[in-house]
C-alpha cells in the first residue's frame, strides 16, 4: 500500500496544476465571449450568437471537468 | 458596461462561482495535517469506491423516478418556450402556465425525494469523496434562482431582462447537471425498483402485481 500511496502523490500535484490551467483557459474563453465587440457581432448574426453561447457553455464544461479532476485526485 | 452586466451578468456570476469552487476544492487546507498518509489512503479507497457500482435505496429510487416525468416535462416545455422566443414568435400564455405548473409539480416531487434521503446524506455530500452528491446539492442550489426568476417572469413576462437571462442560463446548467446525475443514478434506480418487482414475482404466496 505504501508504494501505491507514494505513487499517488506526484499525480495529485500534476492533476491540480493541469486542472488550474484548464480553469484559467475556461475563464479566458468565457470572458472573451462576453466582451462588447463579440457581443456586437453576435447581435447582428444569429450564427455568431449561438456560436458565442456554445463557447460559453464549453467553457463551463471545461471548468466542471477541472473541478471533477481536483475532487477525484488524491491530495499530496 | 451596464449592458454587459445585464446581458452577461449571469454568465460572469457562474464563472466566478466556478473559480471560487475550484480554489476551495483544490487549495483548501487539510483538516488533519498530521495524517497525510491516512488521507491519501482514504482518497485512494474512495476513488475505488467511486468506481464501484452505484446503488440507490428503493424508496429514493421510486420517488426519483416519480419526479423524472415532470422534470422532463419541465425541460421540454422550457425548450418549447425558448424555441418560440428564438423564432421571434409571441409566446402563448397557455404554454407559459403549463411550463410553470409542470415545473412546480417537478419541484415538489424532488423535495419529496430529498426528504427521504435525509440530512445526513446531504451533509455527506460536502466531504471530499462525494462528487455525485455534490452535484445534487448544486442542482438544489440552482433551483433557487430558477424558482425566484420563474415567479418574477410570471408577474412580469420578458425575454430581455436580467431575470429572463438568469432563468435561461440557470436552466441550461441545471439541465446539464441533471443529465450527469441521471447518467450515474438512473440505471441504479431502475435496477432498485425492478429488483423489488422481481422479488414480488418470485415471492411465494403472493400474486403478481
Amino acid at each position: 500500500m505504501e508504494a501505491s500511496v507514494s505513487n499517488l502523490k506526484p499525480v495529485s500535484a500534476r492533476t491540480r496544476l493541469r486542472a488550474l490551467r484548464l480553469v484559467i483557459l475556461a475563464a479566458m474563453i468565457e470572458i472573451c465571449m462576453v466582451l462588447p465587440w463579440v457581443d456586437h457581432l453576435a447581435d447582428g448574426n444569429q450564427t455568431i450568437h449561438f456560436t458565442q453561447h456554445g463557447f460559453i457553455f464549453a467553457g463551463g464544461v471545461l471548468m466542471g471537468l477541472a473541478l471533477r479532476d481536483v475532487q477525484r485526485a488524491p491530495r499530496s | 458596461m451596464k449592458h454587459l452586466l445585464v446581458e452577461h451578468g449571469a454568465h460572469l456570476a457562474f464563472v466566478l462561482i466556478g473559480v471560487i469552487a475550484f480554489v476551495w476544492t483544490a487549495y483548501r487546507p487539510e483538516r488533519d495535517k498530521d495524517a497525510p498518509l491516512r488521507g491519501d489512503v482514504a482518497d485512494a479507497e474512495s476513488a475505488e469506491a467511486g468506481r464501484a457500482r452505484t446503488t440507490v435505496r428503493r424508496s429514493v429510487a421510486r420517488r426519483g423516478l416519480l419526479a423524472l416525468g415532470p422534470l422532463l416535462g419541465a425541460v421540454a416545455t422550457g425548450a418549447v418556450l425558448y424555441g418560440i422566443d428564438v423564432g421571434g414568435g409571441a409566446v402563448p400564455g397557455a404554454v407559459i402556465w403549463v411550463h410553470a405548473g409542470v415545473s412546480m409539480l417537478a419541484l415538489l416531487l424532488v423535495v419529496y425525494k430529498v426528504a427521504d434521503m435525509g440530512l445526513a446524506r446531504v451533509r455527506r455530500a460536502f466531504s471530499r469523496q462525494h462528487l455525485p452528491e455534490l452535484v445534487s446539492i448544486v442542482l438544489g442550489v440552482l433551483s433557487v434562482p430558477i424558482l425566484v426568476t420563474g415567479i418574477a417572469l410570471l408577474f412580469a413576462p420578458s425575454t430581455g431582462s436580467f431575470s429572463a437571462y438568469l432563468h435561461l442560463i440557470s436552466s441550461a446548467w441545471w439541465t446539464s447537471l441533471m443529465v450527469w446525475h441521471l447518467r450515474r443514478h438512473l440505471g441504479a434506480s431502475l435496477r432498485a425498483v425492478a429488483g423489488r418487482d422481481a422479488a414480488r414475482v418470485v415471492s411465494p404466496g403472493r400474486g403478481v402485481n
